[in-house]
C-alpha cells in the first residue's frame, strides 16, 4: 500500500497556526495547503460557493458538499475555523440550517457532527448557548436517534450540573432506541454511578415525565433568536435587528407560559418562534458579555434578576403567544446577601471584607466581638434591667409570655458602662435591621419594645453602695458576667465557657412568669452557671479554678477546705441580704404573681423566715413528732429555712412536669429488648443523662444508673412525687461537716432537678455494691446462707467507720434514720494501704471504706425545736429501734439501733432479733474466736440500750471509747501480716467483677 | 576497538532514546494518566517519565533485549502501536527504524561517514523530540483516556535470538493512514528515523 508520506518539516514551520482538531489532520492536506497562497485559497473558495450554488439542488447528497467545503476550510485555515478568514462559520450555518428540515439528514451521523462541530467551535464559550442549541436540535428532532448527541448533550447538562435534565435526556435516547444503542447503555450507566457517587437526589417523577413532554428546562426556556424564514441568498444580507436579545443568561427568573394549544405539541416542528436559529453573530453581540462559567476570583457583578424594560423582553415572532412575566419571588426571610465591607485605601489595592462591619462597629467607638454579637443575637448578651423597671415591664412581658422562644429575658447587672449603649445599640440594630440576624424577625417589634424600655433605666442603680454584696452573693453565678466584662472573648474550651454556652441554649427555659420573680429567679440563674461537678476531691479542684476566675474578693486557696468554706459563705451571705430583698419583695408583692400555696411543693413564702415553727397542727406538744416523715412537715421545714433551697447552688426547680418516671421503670425493657437507653435532659444545666440501667427501687425512689453526657458516671434517684428533702439534707452535712474526711463516708451529691411530679437527684456512682450485696456475696462464696457474715476483722473495720460516721452526723444534729445494710455501699476507692491498719486513715487508709446512702428518711435537728422527739407512725418490724417498736419516743436512738442491726447482720448474716423474753437480749450466738466480750457485746449493749441507762450524751461517749477498743484490735493485728490488706485488695478485684451488670 | 566502544556508546544512546521516546508518546496521547509521570531532564529538555513501577519494568525489560539485538545489529526498527482496547485495532504507530551504518559499506557513500559528535546528536534527537511532541497539530484525539494500551514491535533478523516473552506478531499497520516523517538522527553507529502513521477520518 503506498503512502504518501509528509515530511514533518514542512508542517513544522507552520505548527503554531495549526489548530489541533479532535479528528486530527490530514498531514497530507496540511502540507498541500501550507504551500499555497492566499489567491489560491481564494480562488479554490470561489470554485466551492459556485459549487454550493449550482449543483446542491440536484445533488443526491447535498451534505457531501458542504463537507468537501468545510473540510477544505480547514486544511485551508489551519489555524482553525474560529477565524473569520476562514469563513467557517458562515458555511457552517449556512450548511445547518439548509439542511435542518430535511428529514433524511436528521439523523444522518456526518449532519450531526457539523452540528457538534458548530457547538464545539462557536459556542464553547457558554454552557448555556450550548444548551440551548442542543435543546433547538432536540426539538427540530435532529440526532435524536443518535447515541453521539445523547452523549454530548448530556456531557453539556452534567458540566451545567442539572443532573435530572441528563438522566431524562439519556432515558429519552433509550426510548427512541438510538444507536448504537450499547453505547448509550453504556454512558447511561456511567452517568448513573457518576450521580450515585456525587449522591445526587433525583426524585423524578416519572409519571409525570413522558415521552412528549418536556422538563422545565426544555419547555421554558427560551428559544434561540429566531429569523424568519429567508432564501438561501438573502440569509447572508440581512439579519433581524433586535437589540439586547439575549436573555439566554438572565433566563433564571423568567418564565413564559407556553400557548395553550401548542402544549401537547411542543416537540412538533413550527413554523413559528422555534424554527430558526439565529446566526451567531446575531445571536450573540460582538462585545457583550457572554456568560461564562463562574471561576473564582471573576468578578460576576450584580446579578439580574429581572428585565427591566419591555424593550428588553425578547421580540417574538407575532404569532407566538407572548405572555406576560410570571413574577416570581425569592424567599429572603431570615436571609440576606452577604454583606461585606470594602475598604478603599489609596495607593493600596481596594479590599473586600466578608464581614458585616455594621455589626461589629455599630456606632462610634463601639466595638463588638464575634462572640459578644453571638450572644447578642440570641439575646444572651448580659443586661440587668433594674428590678423597679421590671415590674413595670411585666405585663408587657406577660404578652409576649405565649412565645416560647421568648428571647429577651432580665438577667443580673453588669456593671459595666458599656452595657447601656450595647441596649442602645440591640435597639438600634434590631429596629434598623428587619433582616438582622441578630433577632428573629417575629420578635422584634416586641423587644424594641422591651430595649428601648430598659434602655432608660439602667444608670440609677449603679452605684456602688448596691455593689458589694451582689458581687459576693454572686460570685458563682456572676462569673459569666464579669467574664463578659473583663475580657470579652470567652475561652471556649473551658468547663466554664461550655457551661456558658450551654446556659445560652437552656436558660431561656422559664415562663415569663420568672420576671415577675425577680430574687428568685436571679438566684436560679446562678444555678445555671454553676460547673455541675459532683464534689469529689478531684472536682473539688476544678471548682477552685471556676472560682478563681470568678471571684476577686475571696481568696482562693486549693484546698477543700477553702473551697466548701466558700461554698459556705455564699450560702451564708445571703442571710445578710435578706433584709434588702425581702424589703424588695414587699415593695413588687402587688406586681407579683402570688406564690401558690396550696401545693405542697411549693416553698415561696412572703413571711418573714423564721426557724421556729408555729404550726399547731403538726404537733401534740411542741416538740413531740407524730409523723416525722410526713411531706407536709418536711416542706414546712424547707420553707422556713434561713438559706433557702433556691440559693444551693445545684438546686434546680422546674415549673413543670417532666413525666418521665414511669417510663424510666421500664428501663429493663427497654434497652434489652430494644436496645434503647432513654435519655434525660435536664435544661437547667444542659446535661443530658443516658439511662443505663436500674441500680435499685425502693418504696418512692426507684435510683438508676446514669451516664452523663461527659461520660460521668452518676447515680440518678428518681422521686414521685418530688422531694427535696434529701438534697436538703446532705447538703447541709457537707456545709456542716465542712473539710472534714468524715465525709468521704457520704455520698456525695451532685444536683437536684425538681419537677412539679418528680425529682431527680444526681448522686455520687459508688459501683461496688451495697453492704448487703457484700454480705451476701461472702454467703455465696461459702455457699452458705444461714450463720455467716463477712469476717471479723472486716467487720470490725466497718464498725468503727459506721460508729465515726454516725457519731459526726450527731454532732451535727444529723439524724440518718435508716442504717441498714442496704444504706451502705462499699467504698474500697483506688488507692495503696499499707500493711498495718492505720486509725487516722493514713496511709491510704481513709481510701477503704463505706458510703453512707439514703438519707430520705433523716432529720435534721437544728431546724426543729430542741429536744424534738418522734413517735413513729408506721408500720415497724424487728429491725426498727424499740422506741419504735414500743410507739415510744426516739430521735436519736433510730440511728443506734440501725448501726446494731448493721453489726449484727455483718457478723451473722441477718438482721438483728432480739430476745423480748431474755430483756432484749441478742437471739443470736457469737463465735467463740470472736472478740465477743470485749468488742462486741459491750457494744450491742450501748446500742441497743434497752435498759435505757444511757443519755445520748454517754452513749456517743461510750460509742467512740469502743471504737478505740476496735481501732486498737484492728492495729495490732494488721501490723504484722498482710491478711487484712490483701483481703481488702482480694474483696475490690471481686466487686468489681460482681458489680451490677447493666 | 574504538568501534567496539563506538558501538556500545552507540548503542546505548540509541536504546536511551527509545525509553525517553516511548515515555513521552505514552505521556502525551495518554496512554497512561499523567499523574503516573514524573518530569526528567533529558538532552536539555524537561521530558515525562513514568514513575510506575509495573510500568517501568515492562519498558526495561523490553528494551534490554532491545539493546541486545542492536549490540549484535539483529534489530532494525522498533515499533510502538497504540492499540485500541475494546476493538484491538491499532490506532496509530509511531516506527524507528534503526539502519547501522557501518553495516552497509555500498550505502556508506551516501550516508554520512564522518563520526558525528555527542553534541551533534544530541541537537539532532532533539529537534526529533519536539517534533514528536509537535505532533499533536495533526494527530487526532484519542478519546477515553485509559482505554488505549501499547504494544512493541521490533523487526529483527531471521536470525537473532529471540526470548520466549517475545512472540511472532503482524506489523499491525494501519490501512488507509497518514503517515508523517519526522526528522532523523546519527549517531556514531547508527542512524535513526521516525515516523507516525495514523488514521485519518473526516
Amino acid at each position: 500500500m503506498t503512502e504518501y508520506s509528509t515530511t514533518f518539516n514542512d508542517i513544522e514551520s507552520e505548527k503554531e497556526n495549526i489548530l489541533p482538531l479532535k479528528q486530527g489532520r490530514s498531514a497530507l492536506h496540511l502540507s498541500q495547503m501550507l504551500r499555497q497562497d492566499m489567491s489560491q485559497l481564494n480562488s479554490t473558495k470561489i470554485i466551492f460557493e459556485k459549487r454550493l450554488m449550482e449543483e446542491l439542488e440536484e445533488m443526491d447528497d447535498p451534505l457531501e458538499l458542504y463537507l468537501e467545503y468545510i473540510q477544505w476550510i480547514n486544511d485551508a485555515f489551519p489555524q482553525g475555523g474560529t477565524s473569520k478568514q476562514s469563513g467557517m462559520l458562515d458555511l457552517m450555518e449556512r450548511c445547518l440550517m439548509y439542511l435542518k428540515d430535511v428529514d433524511i439528514y436528521k439523523n444522518d451521523p456526518r449532519y450531526l457532527k457539523i452540528w457538534l462541530w458548530y457547538i464545539d467551535l462557536f459556542a464553547r464559550g457558554s454552557l448555556v448557548d450550548m444548551k440551548d442549541i442542543f435543546v433547538y436540535m432536540y426539538r427540530k428532532r435532529i440526532g435524536v436517534k443518535l447515541t453521539l448527541f445523547y452523549e454530548e448533550f448530556v456531557n453539556i447538562l452534567m458540566n451545567m450540573k442539572r443532573f435530572k435534565e441528563a438522566m431524562f435526556i439519556l432515558e429519552n435516547g433509550l426510548e427512541e432506541n438510538a444507536r448504537p444503542l450499547k453505547r448509550l447503555q453504556k454512558k447511561y450507566d456511567e452517568f448513573s454511578e457518576r450521580v450515585r457517587e456525587l449522591n445526587i437526589d433525583l426524585t423524578f417523577d416519572k409519571l409525570n415525565c413522558k415521552h412528549m413532554e418536556l422538563p422545565d428546562l426544555l419547555k421554558n426556556f427560551e428559544p434561540p433568536k429566531m429569523v424568519l424564514g429567508k432564501e438561501r441568498d438573502e440569509f447572508i444580507e440581512t439579519f433581524q435587528e433586535s437589540n439586547n436579545v439575549e436573555k439566554l443568561q438572565n433566563n433564571k427568573i423568567q418564565i413564559f407560559q407556553d400557548d395553550a394549544n401548542d402544549s401537547n405539541n411542543i416537540l412538533i416542528d413550527k413554523n413559528d418562534g422555534w424554527d430558526m436559529l439565529n446566526p451567531k453573530n446575531v445571536r450573540e453581540k460582538e462585545n457583550r458579555l457572554q456568560s461564562t462559567m463562574l471561576e473564582s476570583g471573576i468578578n460576576a457583578g450584580k446579578l439580574k434578576q429581572s428585565i427591566d424594560s419591555i424593550e428588553d423582553a425578547p421580540i417574538i415572532n407575532s404569532n407566538h403567544k407572548h405572555v406576560g412575566k410570571i413574577s416570581i419571588f425569592q424567599d429572603k426571610i431570615g436571609r440576606t446577601d452577604p454583606v461585606y465591607k470594602i475598604i478603599e485605601i489609596p495607593g493600596k489595592k481596594t479590599e473586600k471584607i466578608d464581614v458585616n462591619f455594621n455589626l461589629i462597629y455599630p456606632g462610634d467607638n463601639e466595638e463588638y466581638c464575634f462572640e459578644e454579637l453571638m450572644a447578642i443575637s440570641r439575646n444572651v448578651f448580659e443586661i440587668r434591667p433594674q428590678k423597679h423597671l421590671i415590674m413595670k415591664d411585666s405585663p408587657q412581658n406577660k404578652k409576649i409570655k405565649t412565645n416560647i422562644e421568648q428571647p429577651f429575658t432580665e438577667k443580673d447587672i453588669d456593671n459595666s458602662p458599656e452595657i447601656p449603649s450595647i441596649i442602645n445599640q440591640i435597639g438600634n440594630l434590631q429596629s434598623s435591621n428587619s433582616n438582622s440576624a441578630i433577632t428573629s424577625a417575629p420578635n422584634s417589634q416586641e423587644q424594641v419594645e422591651n430595649v428601648n424600655f430598659t434602655k432608660t433605666s439602667i444608670l440609677p442603680l449603679n452605684d456602688t453602695g448596691n455593689r458589694i454584696t451582689p458581687k459576693k452573693e454572686n460570685t458563682l453565678g456572676i462569673m459569666t458576667a464579669n467574664k463578659l466584662n473583663n475580657s470579652p472573648t470567652i475561652t471556649f474550651f473551658s468547663k466554664n465557657a461550655i457551661n456558658e454556652v450551654y446556659s445560652m441554649f437552656n436558660q431561656n427555659y422559664e415562663g415569663p412568669n420568672s420576671l415577675g420573680d425577680n430574687d428568685e429567679h436571679t438566684e436560679n440563674k446562678f444555678a445555671l452557671y454553676e460547673n455541675t461537678q459532683e464534689f469529689t476531691k478531684q472536682n473539688l479542684d476544678d471548682l477552685t479554678e471556676v472560682k478563681n476566675v470568678a471571684k476577686n474578693n475571696l481568696n482562693s486557696q486549693k484546698s477543700v477546705e477553702e473551697d466548701t468554706e466558700t461554698l459556705q459563705q455564699q450560702m451564708k451571705l445571703p442571710e445578710q441580704k435578706i433584709e434588702t430583698r425581702q424589703e424588695y419583695r414587699t415593695s413588687n408583692t402587688n406586681n407579683m404573681m402570688t406564690p401558690i400555696k396550696e401545693n405542697k411543693e411549693s416553698f415561696y413564702s412572703t413571711s418573714q423566715s423564721s426557724p421556729f415553727l408555729t404550726q399547731p397542727n403538726h404537733y401534740r406538744n411542741k416538740n413531740l413528732i407524730i409523723n416525722p416523715l410526713s411531706i407536709e412537715l418536711r416542706t414546712q421545714l424547707l420553707s422556713k429555712l434561713t438559706l433557702p433551697l433556691k440559693s444551693y447552688q445545684t438546686f434546680y426547680d422546674y415549673k413543670q412536669p417532666l413525666k418521665m418516671s414511669a417510663f424510666l421503670k421500664n428501663i429493663h425493657r427497654l434497652s434489652i429488648s430494644e436496645n434503647k437507653n432513654p435519655i434525660v435532659d435536664f435544661k437547667k444545666t444542659g446535661d443530658l443523662y443516658c439511662i443505663r440501667g436500674k441500680l435499685g427501687e425502693g418504696g418512692y425512689a426507684t435510683v438508676y444508673l446514669a451516664e452523663s453526657s461527659t461520660g460521668r458516671l452518676n447515680a440518678l434517684k428518681v422521686e414521685k412525687p418530688a422531694s427535696k428533702w434529701e438534697y436538703y439534707i446532705l447538703k447541709q452535712i457537707e456545709k456542716r461537716l465542712k473539710g472534714d474526711s468524715i465525709l468521704r463516708s457520704i455520698i456525695q451529691v451532685n444536683s437536684l432537678h425538681c419537677f412539679t411530679d418528680e425529682s431527680y437527684l444526681v448522686l455520687k456512682y459508688a459501683d461496688q455494691g451495697t453492704l448487703l450485696d457484700l454480705i451476701n456475696h461472702y454467703k455465696n462464696k461459702v455457699n452458705q446462707s444461714k450463720d455467716i457474715g463477712i469476717n471479723e476483722i472486716l467487720c470490725m473495720f466497718f464498725t468503727v467507720e459506721l460508729i465515726k460516721v454516725i457519731t459526726k452526723l450527731h454532732s451535727i444534729d444529723i439524724i440518718h434514720g435508716d442504717i441498714k445494710p442496704d444504706n451502705c455501699m462499699i467504698r474500697f476507692e483506688k488507692s495503696e494501704i499499707s500493711m498495718g491498719y492505720k486509725a487516722d486513715g493514713s496511709h491510704g487508709w481513709n481510701f477503704k471504706g463505706l458510703y453512707l446512702i439514703d438519707f430520705g428518711r433523716s432529720f435534721d435537728m437544728q431546724i426543729l425545736p430542741e429536744g424534738t422527739k418522734f413517735i413513729a407512725d408506721w408500720n415497724f418490724d424487728d429491725q426498727d429501734c424499740l422506741e419504735v417498736q414500743q410507739k415510744k419516743e426516739w430521735s436519736y436512738e433510730i440511728d443506734y439501733f440501725g448501726l446494731a442491726n448493721m453489726i449484727h447482720y455483718m457478723l451473722f448474716g441477718e438482721p438483728i432479733s432480739l430476745n423480748t423474753n431474755n430483756h432484749g437480749k441478742l437471739n443470736k450466738n457469737f463465735k467463740r474466736y470472736w472478740q465477743k466480750d470485749n468488742i462486741w457485746l459491750p457494744l450491742f449493749e450501748v446500742l441497743i440500750n434497752y435498759n435505757k441507762v444511757y443519755s445520748n450524751f454517754e452513749i456517743e461517749r461510750k460509742l467512740i471509747e469502743i471504737q478505740k477498743d476496735i481501732e486498737e484490735f484492728l492495729i495490732s493485728n494488721s501490723i504484722n501480716n498482710n491478711r487484712f490488706r490483701n483481703e481488702i485488695f482480694e474483696l475490690e478485684n471481686e466487686l468489681h467483677s460482681i458489680n451490677i451488670k447493666i | 576497538m574504538s568501534k567496539g566502544i563506538d558501538l556500545k556508546g552507540s548503542t546505548r544512546t540509541i536504546s536511551e532514546f527509545f525509553e525517553y521516546s516511548i515515555n513521552s508518546i505514552l505521556y502525551q496521547r495518554g496512554i497512561y494518566p499523567a499523574e503516573d509521570f514524573t518530569t526528567v531532564k533529558k538532552y536539555d529538555l524537561t521530558l515525562m517519565r513514568t514513575h510506575d513501577d509495573e510500568l517501568k519494568q515492562y519498558i526495561r525489560k523490553i528494551l534490554s533485549q532491545v539493546h541486545k539485538w542492536l549490540l549484535s545489529g539483529k534489530c532494525n526498527k522498533l515499533v510502538l502501536c497504540v492499540v485500541d482496547r475494546d476493538e484491538g485495532d491499532t490506532v496509530e504507530r509511531w516506527a524507528f527504524n534503526v539502519t547501522h551504518i557501518s553495516k552497509e559499506p555500498q550505502e556508506s557513500i551516501t550516508e554520512e561517514v564522518t563520526p558525528i559528535s555527542q553534541e551533534e546528536t544530541q541537537k539532532q534527537i532533539r529537534a526529533l523530540i519536539r517534533q514528536i511532541t509537535a505532533s499533536v497539530t495533526f494527530l487526532p484525539e484519542l478519546e477515553n483516556e485509559g482505554n488505549y494500551t501499547f504494544n512493541v514491535l521490533a523487526y529483527t533478523d531471521a536470525d537473532a535470538i529471540v526470548p520466549l516473552e517475545w512472540s511472532d506478531s503482524s506489523s499491525k499497520e494501519i490501512e488507509d493512514g497518514e503517515m508523517v516523517e519526522f526528522r532523523s538522527f546519527n549517531t556514531e553507529m547508527h542512524k535513526i528515523g521516525a515516523q507516525v502513521s495514523y488514521k485519518y477520518q473526516q
